[in-house]
């Protein structure tokens, strides 16, 4: 068989980290190719190379066995390769036939766009390999599975012969999963070839016919499909035996804690409904996960849990005392905790340093405060307790956030939160980012502190997240809560089914 | 007097003839910055760019005797402070306000110190030579268009123009798409082979080439010297008119007519009505005062592209 | 040698500012020379005329009085994401009213002065507190809005002076304010004054509640990050309302111990721009108020160095502005001085420079 794609040597240096060193990868015309590896093993980092969007440091790239030099985007597209990238490069204002054609778009008398010829092309393509696209509708009005389909079709209307799909499951539910793979295998009887990255074992058994395995930054090993299965891929992949461990089920359920009744919200700038009489409760020694989509009311829950969100009606209580109309401090200081969903954005303040994060949110309280003035030194103690406790890799307590691992930063928030939350801890895509390592120690630490007996809310746009660590499961759809089910009495399939509001409906085969 | 009187004698075909002679220069501060801003970078030097135009304008003017080489040197100042602007603000990335507002001190601060060194009197230029104004027969007989449009500068058609061709641009072209896009998600375009940066430093220059045009008109139009506080806030006023333009042509420039008419008005207070019964003062405030009212109260959150102000930043880890 | 390199590393920021201030300078050098002056001659008349004999360092430092008060003014907004460009407006709005209890009222010292800088402070404060609601409540751009209500305030100050207040004699200006609301000269034949007290006193004051307090902290907080402050249950709106205020009394307290140290009365356009001045002033004091001491000196010398260059050598006033706008651009543009700076120091290229996030 032809080769496709050969990458030789390819070494790429961020200031001190290693994210490539000397790979070697060889793509077969008409297969499908996966590249797994842990979060930061430097797949991402290969595949922007391989598109033009960084530049190595030395190696060589072949395209159908010629050496070519991909210095930016263009040249990748030239060379007929596409990428469908994790965090989609789409433009909401925009129609689907717009972001299809930008930068090469039709047009009649030289000058101007044929908007005709726009949406019938697009249409034709959608319809070639039955993506069921409308070519008119804007981007933020459709779905997240559709958005994907528009980055294929971006291209495929380019000619690409090589699509690379970096992490393209990661917000799909189990039912949208199943399309793309339909999708993949009919490109892929198309004669085009699909390099497929991901760190999801279970789908790339299912879909690949080959697996190359990343770590460190360097190749592992490049298997065939049929001689390899998810424990030995997982063990190539993080060096030893560790699959991420369902949470053992919970020790003592005690009473409920924090309690939500018929919680109705509007969105500030279109008076939409984004909470609709969202109604649950979270008993000591449980793990609640709440599973969605994004986008389906869990931020606007989050902050009206801690008074950031307007409520329309309903009444929140803690421990049976009604704290509906609390400020966030007040909230907070009643015993919640949050580990937000955007660390970088919420969690903290990345131009402060480790120990000014440690006590943010509490820089009124004992023992920071008294009388309005800081106590530098209790602010000191604490921070040095927590970096020791939570085992948080920072040179000293006055280096900058900014400056730490994700997975540092992350221990940050969540030593702070536990260490503020006397009752209730809400932690909200906890492990986003995150290695193995770190994800697999905020796991360990929720379920500790589950069974100290402290109620834990858990929001997640990973169902996988969602299966490993909760008790019960309710699911999200359109700022409903469609259903609360205990998690031994589920599969991810149903659960994928609710989230996508009970029905879906599969592309055409 | 009698107050319908007052009012007539305020609300005249020469307020609106007013109207459009000081909105020329507003127009076309602010169509630029419109172009600036949908291209997502945010350029709060106009209001400098603008008095450099102006100062160059005259002393071109002065020197070569012909105001058409004053307006082209204009022009081409406005684009060179663009471009250090468009390099501060977009290659080194930094704070697009704070570059904006150093690009106003230095423009005030040049324009002041070249003044002083080439004519060494005064805050004013000596008087030159102006553009044409257009007069046209066939309007003579037209009334009111007579009296509006009839005798004013020769830049008033393409100010006028600018907002149609504009739409055209931003909506029926593949240019005004990717420069939309880089608006919006930069991103979006580089991943399909188009260069933002290049995209966003050819739209600052465009707005700087036509804010430079802005303030020419002021010293060799619609005036005939250039003085050193000319431009008054406009530039400042421009950028509140795309702002309450939407960042559309059309808003844009009927934000900019509005606020051209504000000033005629305010010019036209102080004339009709004696300083002793209301101090001029108040009218002279008066344009800025509105602008921030209108700013302030009656917009909603305007929703111009989603990326402004932000730098791009390829992909990073 | 690496103990030299560890300490330039440290202090990068520190050398970026002195770094920008210099580039500014050679950049000025050149424009001199380049329109026929000697920037060499320049130089000197400057350095003279700023520190050349006691006289001129007294008058130098009467000069620092304002422009450290207007620069933390800056700053105290800066730390909490207020950018507040009016702080002429408020400046001149706080001189009037502060001259006009200074000659309005007849009060013992103890009382006059105090009120008379109080009042001047409240004055620039509640001004400020348009751009304010304007940008926390209709997220109106705050250096648009500032920078525009800088002329109200001047043809306000302006119409005062020339139809409300009485003249004396053919100077638009208020009369002389009371001994009673006087700041004590403290070098006769200079300008310098006991205002110098009051500046030292704000410079604490600015340090003590950013580092020490609880609202500082806060305050900085909404600076650096304002989702992560409201998600921490720090009240966003009201902080920058307060820094809003806060700034807006510095400023006016800068023009009323103008007003009481200086001139004695309001006169009409008495500011050389110290508002503005102050930007540049804070910005290259890294917006800490112990550096602004530094740069305020710097500035400050420049105020009356400017002067005797002016007498001597031809070179207009205006070159302050213009040095203001090139200092100002190379401090935006410090990311690219400090990257080339560190390449200097590290002796090596610096790849992916540290993302700023402020």
């Amino acid at each position: 068989m032809a080769t496709i794609l050969e990458m030789r040597g390819i070494t790429k240096r961020f200031g001190d980290v290693l994210a490539n060193d000397r790979v070697n990868i060889k793509v077969e015309k008409g297969t499908i190719h996966s590249i797994v590896g842990e979060n930061g093993a430097g797949k991402t980092t290969l595949m922007n190379i391989c598109y033009g969007l960084y530049h190595a440091d030395s190696g060589e790239i072949f395209i159908n066995e010629e050496e070519v030099e991909i210095k930016d985007p263009s040249a990748a597209i030239k060379n007929g390769i596409g990428m469908i990238h994790q965090h989609f490069k789409l433009i909401p204002a925009m129609t689907v036939a717009e972001n299809v054609m930008l930068g090469n778009e039709p047009r009649k008398n030289r000058f101007f766009l044929d908007i005709d010829e726009l949406n019938g092309q697009t249409h034709q393509i959608s319809e070639q390999y039955r993506l069921a696209v409308d070519p008119e509708s804007l981007v933020e009005d459709i779905s997240v599975g559709i958005r994907q389909r528009v980055e294929i079709l971006k291209a495929l209307y380019r000619k690409a012969n090589l699509l690379i799909l970096d992490e393209p499951t990661a917000l799909l539910t189990p039912q949208e999963s199943e399309d793309l793979f339909r999708i993949i295998n009919r490109l892929k009887a198309d004669g085009k070839t699909i390099l497929f990255i991901s760190h999801k074992l279970k789908e790339i058994m299912q879909i690949s016919d080959r697996v190359t395995v990343m770590r460190d930054g360097k190749v592992v090993d490049t298997v065939e499909k049929k001689d390899t299965s998810e424990v030995k891929l997982a063990r190539l992949m993080v060096g030893r035996d560790v699959l991420l461990k369902t949470a053992p089920p919970s020790k003592k359920i005690g009473e409920v804690i924090l309690k939500a009744e018929n919680l109705s919200a509007e969105s500030e700038l279109h008076h939409r409904q984004v909470l609709n009489n969202v109604s649950f409760e979270v008993r000591s020694g449980e793990v609640l996960g709440i599973a969605g989509i994004d986008g389906n009311g869990q931020t606007e829950l989050v902050r009206a849990l801690i008074g950031l969100q307007k409520l329309t009606k309903g009444k929140i209580s803690l421990r049976g005392k009604d704290i509906t109309h609390l400020h966030v401090k007040e909230m907070r200081d009643a015993g919640i905790g949050v580990i937000p969903e955007d660390r970088l954005v919420e969690g903290l303040v990345v131009n402060f340093d480790v120990q000014e994060n440690t006590f943010l949110g509490l820089q009124r309280n004992k023992p920071f405060s008294k009388n309005g003035l800081l106590d530098w030194k209790a602010v000191a103690s604490n921070a040095e307790q927590l970096v020791e406790k939570f085992d948080i890799r920072t040179p000293n307590i006055t280096h900058p956030v900014r400056l730490l691992s994700g997975g540092n930063q992350q221990k940050i928030i969540v030593a702070r939160e536990i260490f503020h939350a006397p009752d209730t801890i809400i932690a909200t895509q906890p492990t986003r980012g995150l290695d193995i390592a770190a994800t697999d120690f905020v796991h360990d630490e929720l379920i500790k502190q589950r069974d100290l007996g402290k109620a834990v809310l858990l929001l997640s746009l990973s169902l996988e997240e969602i299966m490993l660590l909760s008790t019960r499961i309710a699911v999200i759809y359109k700022g409903e809560i469609v259903s609360i089910v205990n998690k031994d009495e589920t599969t991810a399939e149903d659960l994928g089914l609710m989230m996508l509001g009970g029905t879906y409906e599969h592309i055409p085969a | 007097m009698d107050f319908l009187e007052v009012i007539k004698s305020i609300f005249t075909l020469s307020l609106a003839y007013a109207t459009v002679r000081i909105c020329i220069s507003i127009v076309f501060a602010g169509m630029g910055e419109m172009i600036t801003e949908r291209s997502g970078v945010f350029n709060m030097g106009v209001e400098g760019i603008m008095l450099m135009g102006a100062f160059t304008a005259a002393v071109v003017a002065h020197f070569t005797g012909s105001p058409w080489i004053g307006l082209l040197a204009a022009a081409v100042v406005g684009v060179l402070i663009g471009l250090i602007f468009a390099f501060v603000a977009i290659t080194v990335k930094a704070n697009q306000a704070i570059a904006g507002l150093a690009i106003y001190l230095l423009c005030v601060g040049l324009s002041g110190y070249l003044l002083q060194v080439l004519f060494a009197h005064g805050g004013n230029s000596p008087k030159v030579e102006t553009l044409p104004k257009i007069h046209f027969g066939f309007m003579e007989h037209i009334p009111v268009i007579k009296d509006v449009f009839n005798d004013q500068s020769v830049l008033m058609f393409p100010a006028l123009l600018l907002p149609i061709i504009l739409y055209i641009v931003f909506y029926k072209t593949p240019w005004g798409t990717w420069l939309r896009a880089a608006g919006e998600n930069p991103k979006a375009l580089a991943v399909v082979g188009k260069n933002p940066i290049t995209i966003r430093y050819i739209a600052v220059l465009a707005g700087s080439f036509f804010a430079g045009i802005g303030g020419a008109y002021l010293s060799i139009s619609q005036t005939s010297i250039f003085s050193e506080k000319m431009v008054n806030g406009r530039g400042f006023i421009a950028l509140a008119a795309v702002i309450f333009g939407n960042v559309k042509p059309a808003g844009v420039f009927a934000a900019c007519m509005f606020f051209g008419f504000m000033d005629a008005l305010q010019f036209t207070l102080q004339t009709v009505i004696p300083d002793q019964y209301f101090p001029r003062e108040v009218f002279m405030a008066l344009p800025y005062i509105l602008t921030l009212l209108i700013l302030g109260g009656f917009i909603k959150r305007s929703s111009g592209p989603a990326d402004i102000s932000n730098p791009y930043e390829k992909e990073s880890r | 040698m690496g103990k030299t390199r560890k300490y330039l590393e440290k202090n990068q920021a520190a050398f970026t500012s002195i770094l920008a201030v210099l580039l500014a300078f050679i950049v000025v050098g050149v424009l001199l020379f380049s329109t026929g002056r000697n920037p060499i001659e320049a130089f000197g008349y400057f350095m003279s005329g700023a520190f050349g004999n006691t006289y001129n360092i007294a008058n130098t430092v009467s000069r620092v009085i304002p422009l450290l008060i207007a620069a933390i003014a800056f700053i105290i907004g800066a730390k909490c994401s207020v950018f507040n460009v009016g702080i002429e407006g408020q400046l001149l709005l706080g001189a009037l009213t502060s001259a006009v209890i200074g000659f309005g009222l007849d009060l013992p010292p103890v009382a006059h002065l105090p009120l008379m800088l109080l009042t001047g402070a409240l004055a620039g404060g509640l001004y400020a507190l348009i751009p304010a609601w304007l940008k926390v409540y209709r997220k109106v751009n705050e250096i648009l809005s500032t920078i525009m209500l800088n002329y109200p305030a001047f043809f306000f100050t302006h119409y005062i002076v020339l139809n409300v207040t009485p003249l004396e004699g053919v100077i638009p200006a208020t009369p002389f304010i009371k001994e009673s609301a006087r700041f004590i000269n403290l070098f006769p034949g200079t300008r310098l004054h006991a205002g110098i007290f009051v500046t030292l006193l704000v410079v604490l004051f600015a340090y003590f509640l950013l580092q020490k307090t609880s609202l500082g902290y806060e305050m900085r907080a909404v600076g650096l990050n304002k989702e992560a402050a409201r998600f921490h249950g720090i009240p966003v709106e009201k902080r920058m309302m307060l820094a809003f205020f806060m700034s807006g009394c510095l400023a006016g307290l800068a023009g009323a111990v103008e007003v009481a140290g200086v001139h004695y009365r309001y006169l009409d356009q008495f500011s050389p721009g110290y508002g503005y001045d102050s930007i540049t002033v804070a910005m290259v004091g890294l917006l800490n108020p112990i550096g602004a001491i530094f740069s305020a000196t710097l500035f400050g010398a420049l105020k009356t160095g400017i002067l005797d260059m002016a007498v001597f050598t031809a070179i207009p006033r205006q070159l302050v502005t213009l040095i203001n706008g090139i200092v100002v651009l190379f401090v935006a543009a410090k990311s690219m001085i400090q990257n080339g700076f560190l390449r200097v120091v590290k002796g090596k290229q610096s790849d992916a420079p540290e993302k700023e996030t402020a």
